[in-house]
């Protein structure tokens, strides 16, 4: 039972992260390589609060976010104005540099040992809550002013600036949301390993993170969550076949890819998400 | 209204310009004409009639003018014609206008504000609209939500009234969606509004470009070859919806057509360009007798 619940957490977790990198990648159309970064930055700032300062939970989710919004903001600004190939780039550098700090700093983050201690103040519930919520609110974003500007810079800067999309700042806008949920899903993390170390947040936890978003559909939220919660869950269930899990894993990518390039999900949302809307309306 | 329009500005139409494209020391009589009512309509003159005023704008890309030097006016509630041969540099000026590219010289005046310099996103909420030759709708977005973007502008909801759904979304979200259904009904297509652009025909593309554009409430809409692809019955069609949607919404339009159709029965005043220069302006009839214009396109040798 106890191994089930862990694996319904880590995926709630999971689940978190893939909703920052369907606002950023899937909406706002930016790839970031860096982004599992931000998922540190949230990590650290929550761990070191709450193990040094003994800070409550809330408090230290509250700052964790706000910490992973103030890296996302120093570095979109010289990033975001660059050309889209250059973003994941310049991202993948940021994302870099910010794990060598934190591996540089051990009298504050314990460096490559890792932060060991931190209170295991992440429930399953808690965990499985705070992914509907972020799923709730990414949902919000797209059906919103906001979300549609996203998609039109997305799909065209130029005409979506004709129609008075301020480009940069809605990129920013998108950039820092999702940041804020990634460094959102660190705080979790750290709170339910009480355990973290840079070498988990690297480049590849990003690459992953698109990989997923793009299996179940990068238009597509729900495609999202839903892929999310396949590969996330996968590699536990192929844990018995240890050595062909990686090559499972790859050859459903692959599958997915060349015979579905627009994903599993392509631009199909649940209806929920609407009627769920209509019916709040409604009542109000 | 029309009468302060022709004697402000018919005076050096027909001549005072087409002399300057080369013929000038040969015909006295019009230089005469031209220092004492060519100033008039020149730099001084910004009455309440004109609405987008473009003054010397210079653009060049490397070595290449693509614009010199090109001064030029609509007033408000005209519909004005921009024509001439493909390269002139007419869809440079349209970005110039509009802010995709800034000028390297001169100045844009919307009514009475200077917008050469603003960023785009700024000009088109000053009130320049546009459409573009290539039909530019977002693939991604549905018809009505690609009309919703032009409304968005004007919402005035924050970033957490959209993502908690506070009252104020709600508040601004129906208003927009009630609008919505004005804009697709002005152009007939509210069948339409979940279709994504790439299921409708060329034509109906137009339209839904037409409606994002007019959704923004111009000042000034800027139109660039919005007939391009259109076979004649829908041509005349277009120019009817064109010529109603100019009587509801008063608009005020720039058009930039190579459907001489469309540009006769259009405008009340075209403006000629070739090599990124004007060379001639005037009513329909003048520039169609033109010998510049003629010489433009077609060439002066005599084949």
């Amino acid at each position: 039972m106890g191994y089930y619940l862990s694996v319904l957490t880590f995926t709630s977790i999971t689940v978190v992260a893939i909703t920052s990198i369907y606002v950023i990648t899937g909406l706002a159309g930016l790839f970031s390589l860096g982004q599992a970064a931000f998922m540190a930055v949230g990590a650290y700032t929550s761990g070191i609060l709450i193990t040094r300062l003994s800070m409550p939970f809330l408090p230290a989710v509250v700052f964790g976010i706000a910490a992973g919004m103030l890296a996302a903001f120093l570095v979109g600004i010289p990033t975001l104005k660059l050309r889209r190939d250059y973003i994941a780039l310049v991202t993948f550098g940021f994302g870099e540099a910010i794990i060598a700090i934190l591996n540089n700093t051990a009298n504050v983050t314990g460096g490559a040992m890792g932060l060991v201690g931190i209170t295991p103040y992440t429930t399953t519930p808690v965990a499985v809550g705070i992914a509907v919520l972020a799923v709730v609110l990414a949902r919000n974003f797209k059906y919103s002013r906001f979300g549609r500007q996203c998609i039109a810079v997305k799909n065209d800067e130029v005409a979506a600036a004709s129609m008075g999309v301020n480009v940069a700042g809605i990129k920013m806008m998108a950039f820092l949301f999702g940041s804020a949920l990634t460094a959102l899903a660190g705080t979790l993390y750290a709170s339910y390993t009480t355990y973290v170390e840079p070498g988990l947040f690297v480049w590849t936890l990003s690459a992953e993170w698109i990989i997923i978003v793009f299996f179940g559909g990068v238009n597509s939220l729900t495609g999202a969550v839903v892929a999310a919660v396949l590969l996330g869950t996968l590699p536990e269930i192929l844990r018995a076949t240890a050595e062909w899990r990686i090559a499972i894993y790859s050859v459903l990518v692959l599958l997915i890819i060349n015979f579905r390039p627009s994903g599993i999900f392509g631009e199909y949302e649940l209806p929920l998400w609407r009627s769920i809307a209509r019916r709040f309306r409604r009542a109000g | 209204m029309q009468g302060e329009r022709n004697a402000a500005s018919t005076p050096p139409v027909g001549d005072a310009l087409a002399p300057g494209a080369g013929v000038g020391p040969g015909s006295g009589p019009s230089v005469g004409l031209g220092p004492s009512v060519g100033l008039g309509p020149g730099p001084g003159s910004g009455p309440e009639g004109v609405v987008l005023r473009a003054e010397g704008l210079d653009k060049h890309f490397g070595g290449v003018y693509a614009v010199r030097n090109l001064t030029m006016q609509v007033e408000q509630g005209h519909t004005v014609s921009l024509i001439g041969p493909n390269g002139a540099g007419k869809t440079t000026v349209f970005n110039l206008l509009s802010g995709v590219n800034p000028p390297d010289a001169g100045r844009i005046v919307l009514a009475g504000e200077e917008i050469s310099g603003m960023p785009q996103h700024q000009i088109a909420r000053a009130g320049i609209g546009r459409t573009f030759q290539n039909i530019r709708l977002f693939p991604g977005l549905d018809v009505a939500e690609n009309v919703m973007l032009s409304l968005d502008a004007r919402n005035r909801y924050h970033w957490y009234d959209g993502l908690l759904r506070l009252p104020a979304f709600h508040r601004e979200d129906r208003a927009s969606r009630d609008q919505l259904q004005e804009y697709l009904a002005a152009v007939a297509l509210e069948k339409y509004a979940h279709s994504k652009p790439a299921e409708l025909s060329y034509g109906y593309q137009r339209r839904v470009e037409l409606a994002r554009a007019l959704a923004a409430r111009p000042r000034v809409l800027l139109l660039d070859e919005p007939a391009a692809g259109l076979n004649p019955g829908e041509v005349e069609e277009f120019i009817e919806l064109l010529e109603r949607l100019k009587g509801d919404y008063n608009l005020t339009i720039l058009i930039i057509e190579h459907r001489m159709q469309v540009v006769m029965r259009m405008s009340s005043h075209v403006y000629v360009m070739n090599f990124g220069a004007l060379i001639a302006e005037g009513t329909p009839e003048q520039i169609q007798n033109d010998p510049a214009v003629v010489s433009a396109y077609i060439g002066d040798a005599h084949a």
